[in-house]
């Protein structure tokens, strides 16, 4: 038999004696007390497991001690089984309303004190169990928090590292847990522009981050390096299909903003249909899904097909995951579609929309808990998307010697260019050269728009004159879609000359098509915006020392000095926009 | 006769073991001086201090198997609780009386104790 520590507190001696031998006698260790301070004393000096206590005693009755010794105790678990002779229901009754436990009635039956020391001991041993776990939870959910706030830091690091805060863009994420089942990515294109992406991945918190991180990875390394949005996809697609297990995937809205070009490429998979509005603020567009959500299909099944819209100045694109469509009110009602168009329709002004449609989903929810995350991002298409602050750090020259005297060719045969797009893969190249580097921004516009025009109207034979109309716009799309699907026959040569020192160097870019040409001497170039308008040639103009159409009009040469000179006009262009005619 | 409830006396004498003439010399200490204390009380008829010493002593008696004295002591005791001090006087002396011949059977004790 275990040995506890009991404390006995009686005035009486003999009744003292008697008890405290019957106690002892069962293994256990004593301690006396003959009033109510000595037993306070004695609990304070050897923190017994149990007292025994009698009730009435001269100075410090039981009752008094015994409120002092709980209050001594704290949390810890001291069973008081009070001493009484009195035996009315009532008297027994107050000893247990006075903070007693228990009570034992004179005079004692030496079984049922062993039985009650020995229950008293077991609820003892419990309580320490139970503090022991509570503690070990409390640290145990401590540690889980900081590491939380830590991977929360670090998630946001990657997650957010673009440019959510841009002039052109709104949003809320609401977070339902640490973690949020949501994604919000949006990030510059390293040629003007801008890729946003709304996700909603199944689940919340946990299992929905970590997804989250690789996607907003690819996602912001893959456009900086130059990548379409095709490609980034494609790439989100591949990892999250290999990293989710089965029945996790991501819906998700992807958006090329193309202002130069005053268009939006979309692509959806599983989003609730989203909404462009006109700047009128009447015309409303329904964009929708067309494709599985990301993670799903393997990636020779997946389908990386974009829809084209026309997006001119101040059209805003309004995406949102189904949390705004499928938040409840008290009723359990969900909010729906019809009550979101609405809203877009009904507002005075397009850019109340945004505010209309979190004060109505507010209003509706009203103060029913939410039940999934509400993500709601409008996207304000705008005359540059470029952002001052990072060009004129990135501007502020280079000190590093790069690759300075060098030379390449890149050949590519139809089948290569119906999958492959070089322009990451030669700016990655041109980066290089820390004087580049700092007008990556202006050479990447410069490669992608050479690379285009050869490869559209120069192999794919397109006439970007279709684009004029709203109608004609969609057509060049599907027309040049099926042209790439049908490719055979063509090529596209890259060159690349580069010359300089630690202040200052050339790079020639001649880019070859397999085309017609065009007669470029029979008319004459003007850097009017109008003539060229989704061109860019007015855009290369300011960039390049010389551009240079030669032979039949299928290669053109570019000049570009750096640093940049910031007059900008000692352009001196032969030929115009490389086009059949 | 034996004023002591003999099983019961038997059986403490085999749980205090050597502890068992300390508890009854301790005993007869006790009430010697309760019964001189309580003297006091009577002379001013202070029925709320006569009532804690014999509840002591009714507690004390009880364990040493004084069965009837401790009996006789409850009855003196709700006496007291009631703050009849009428008769009260009778009563204390009767149970002092009955508390002599328990403690001279205690001394015997004290002085032959058994095997």
């Amino acid at each position: 038999m275990a040995a506890y520590k009991v404390l006995i507190a009686d005035d009486n001696s003999v009744d003292r004696k008697v008890l405290s031998r019957v106690v002892r006698n069962q293994g256990n260790e004593v301690i006396e007390a003959s009033n109510g301070f000595e037993a306070i004393e004695a609990f304070k000096e050897h923190r017994p497991e149990i007292v025994l206590m009698d009730v009435m005693m001269p100075g410090l009755n039981g009752k008094e001690a015994t409120r002092q010794i709980k209050k001594l105790a704290n949390e810890d678990f001291v069973p008081i089984i009070f001493l009484t002779s009195l035996s009315d229901a009532q008297s027994l009754a107050d000893c247990l309303e006075s903070g007693g436990n228990d009570f034992l009635t004179k005079p004692y039956n030496h079984i049922v004190l062993q039985a009650k020391i020995d229950s008293y001991h077991r609820m003892s041993e419990m309580h320490r169990t139970l503090l022991h776990q509570r503690d070990e939870i409390a640290r145990t959910n401590k540690q889980m928090l900081q590491e939380q706030r830590v991977a929360k830091a670090v998630y946001d690091n990657v997650a957010h590292a673009g440019c959510l805060n841009a002039d052109n863009i709104r949003y809320e994420l609401s977070p339902l847990a640490v973690f949020n089942g949501d994604v919000l990515l949006a990030a510059r294109k390293p040629g003007g522009g801008m890729h946003v992406l709304l996700g909603d991945f199944t689940g919340h918190g946990l299992p929905a981050a970590i997804g989250a991180m690789p996607m907003a990875d690819i996602f912001y390394g893959m456009t900086a390096k130059g990548f379409g949005l095709r490609e980034v996809l494609r790439e989100i697609n591949q990892k999250l299909k290999s990293i989710l297990p089965v029945g996790f995937f991501c819906c998700s809205a992807a958006v090329d903003l193309a202002p130069d070009r005053h268009s939006v490429s979309v692509w959806m998979g599983g989003v609730p249909d989203c909404y462009l509005l006109r700047a009128d603020g009447k015309t409303i567009e329904t964009l929708s899904s067309r494709h599985l959500p990301l993670g799903v299909l393997s990636g020779d099944k997946f389908n990386d097909q974009m829809t084209d819209f026309p997006m001119s100045l101040n059209d805003r694109l309004f995406l949102w995951s189904d949390g705004i469509i499928e938040a409840r009110n008290c009723e359990g009602k969900m909010f729906g579609e019809q009550r979101l168009k609405d809203v877009v329709q009904n507002s005075e002004l397009p850019s109340q929309v945004f505010d209309d449609i979190q004060k109505s989903v507010d209003e509706f929810i009203g103060e029913s808990a939410q039940d999934d995350d509400i993500t709601l991002i409008e996207v304000v298409m705008a005359a540059t998307l470029h952002d001052a602050k990072k060009e004129t750090k990135t501007n502020s020259g280079a000190s590093t010697l790069g690759p300075m005297d060098w030379c390449m060719d890149y050949h590519m045969e139809a089948t290569t260019l119906r999958s492959f797009n070089p322009v990451p893969l030669m700016n990655h190249i041109m980066m290089e050269v820390p004087g580049l580097c700092a007008i990556g921004g202006q050479l990447y516009t410069v490669m992608a728009e050479l690379f285009s025009n050869a490869f559209e109207h120069g192999v794919l034979g397109m006439n970007s004159s279709m684009k004029a109309s709203a109608d004609g716009f969609m057509e060049y799309y599907r027309l040049r879609e099926e042209r790439v699907a049908q490719l055979t026959d063509g090529y596209i040569r890259i060159s690349m000359k580069h010359t300089g020192d630690h202040d200052q160097g050339d790079l020639t870019l001649i880019i070859e098509d397999s085309g017609p040409g065009f007669d470029y001497n029979d008319r004459v170039f003007q850097a009017s915006e109008n003539n060229y308008s989704g061109r860019g040639i007015p855009l290369l103009a300011s960039i390049c020392r010389s551009l240079e159409y030669k032979g039949k009009g299928n290669i053109v040469e570019a000049q570009i000095h750096w640093p940049l000179e910031t007059g900008g006009d000692s352009l001196d262009v032969i030929g115009e926009a490389h086009e059949q005619a | 006769m034996s004023k002591l409830d003999q099983e019961s006396f038997q059986a403490l004498k085999e749980i205090m073991e050597e502890e068992f003439v300390p508890l009854l010399e301790l005993y007869i200490k006790d009430s010697d001086a309760r019964f001189i204390e309580i003297q006091q009380h009577v002379a001013d008829a202070n029925c709320s201090e006569i009532r804690h010493i014999v509840h002591s002593f009714k507690g004390a008696s009880s364990n040493v198997c004084a069965v009837d004295l401790s009996r006789q002591a409850q009855i003196v005791e709700d006496s007291a609780k009631a703050n009849l001090f009428t008769g009260l006087p009778e009563a204390i002396n009767s149970l002092h009386l009955a508390y002599l011949d328990v403690r001279a059977e205690l001394l015997f004790e004290i002085e032959n104790p058994h095997p």
